[in-house]
């Protein structure tokens, strides 16, 4: 696309689409535990891709912006849905270190849009190196105290590194669809995402298998004792109307929290 | 598969001609207007080439030449063209010596950047 530039656009109505895909629980029938909130870029423009969006709205300095405008956008769009469904929110780690007020700001967003706190998922997810850790702490302590829980994204690839897990003490570990997909012929595979889960079992958190799109795959790491799974096979994102029909005619069941 | 190529120009008039002629060659064209744009791109989508002018609308300075140090070395399949009309000599030289394909002083005419893609693009 060549034209004005991008950035003021996507704060316009209906620029940006916030998805859902349902994470589901692998011991329970395949039940929905959470839904991911995922946003994707205007129709028709380079920024449809969510990648290319967040690595625009990195290197112009604005991706904190971004951030707010998804999480507040994926809230609202989220008021649709059973209240008792977890809502997951991607959410990057530089934003809350830099921004100091946006943990407050998701809980106000959160409040007024009649979600509790303990039906919230911050996924914390980063595209660049560490930098300084005071905000970052202070935002994630808020987040706890109030009764969020916490996802570390890309798990295995990436800037989620041992350092992250550490500083972050997420509840679910979200492994990357690098290290799940062909994991069913591929011993090496299984080896990393068996030691991710025996990692995760440490910090008392759960494992979701991210990016599962063929029936071995969903039998490795049911096999492997993963306990959560995402992907194309199981759901793809939708609208939240789309998911509420779903949920409706049960080709979606939604397992609660 | 067909080949995706990336061409970096604030003309968008320009950008539109070539993304056509080369839609019709055979290849996936994306175009970006702005830097911060063909960045995202080239970090996220694997081009086999990039075709990027030398400067652009608000960015400062040879644009065209970060994105060649970019490719250089996020993206190093990427085959670049700076088109590097009116620029002064020593940014021609400055993109060679970063490792850019093809230097082209003028701008070339859509047969001829559909040569040049095709050589470096086989």
């Amino acid at each position: 696309m060549a034209g004005e530039p991008l950035f003021p656009t996507l704060s316009q109505p209906g620029s940006l689409r916030v998805l859902f895909q349902p994470v589901v629980a692998l011991g329970g029938g395949l039940a929905t535990r959470f839904v991911e909130a995922l946003t994707r870029g205007p129709r028709g423009t380079n920024l449809e891709n969510a990648d290319v969006l967040f690595e625009y709205a990195r290197r112009k300095g604005m991706a904190a912006e971004l951030d707010r405008l998804c999480v507040r956008l994926a809230i609202t769009a989220a008021a649709a849905l059973p209240p008792q469904l977890g809502l997951s929110l991607n959410v990057h780690a530089s934003t809350l270190e830099q921004d100091r007020s946006f943990a407050p700001h998701l809980l106000e967003l959160s409040a007024a849009n009649g979600r509790a706190p303990s039906n919230l998922i911050v996924e914390i997810v980063e595209h660049a190196p560490r930098w300084s850790e005071a905000g970052f702490h202070e935002a994630l302590a808020a987040l706890r105290r109030a009764g969020v829980r916490i996802a570390l994204d890309d798990i295995g690839c990436g800037q989620s590194s041992y350092r992250m897990m550490l500083d972050c003490n997420p509840e679910y570990f979200k492994i990357d669809r690098y290290l799940v997909q062909g994991s069913h012929a591929d011993t090496r595979r299984q080896a990393v995402l068996d030691s991710i889960r025996s990692l995760a079992r440490t910090f008392a958190a759960q494992v979701v298998a991210e990016g599962v799109e063929t029936a071995a795959d969903l039998a490795t790491v049911r096999d492997l004792d993963l306990d959560l799974a995402q992907g194309y096979l199981l759901a793809a994102p939708q609208t939240a109307a789309e998911l509420c029909a779903g949920l409706v005619s049960g080709a979606v069941r939604a397992l609660g929290e | 598969m067909r080949q995706r190529l990336l061409i970096v120009d604030g003309n968008a008039s320009f950008a539109l001609r070539v993304r056509q002629y080369l839609t019709a060659r055979g290849f996936e064209v994306d175009c970006a207007s702005e830097l911060e744009e063909a960045q995202a791109l080239l970090t996220q989508v694997r081009y086999a080439a990039m075709i990027a002018a030398w400067r652009l609308q608000g960015a400062a300075g040879a644009a065209g030449l970060e994105l060649i140090t970019l490719a250089q070395n996020q993206a190093p399949w990427t085959r670049t063209i700076l088109l590097a009309g009116r620029a002064p000599q020593a940014v021609g030289a400055e993109a060679r010596a970063r490792g850019t394909d093809v230097v082209l002083a003028q701008r070339p005419t859509l047969s001829q950047l559909g040569r040049l893609v095709g050589t470096l693009v086989p």
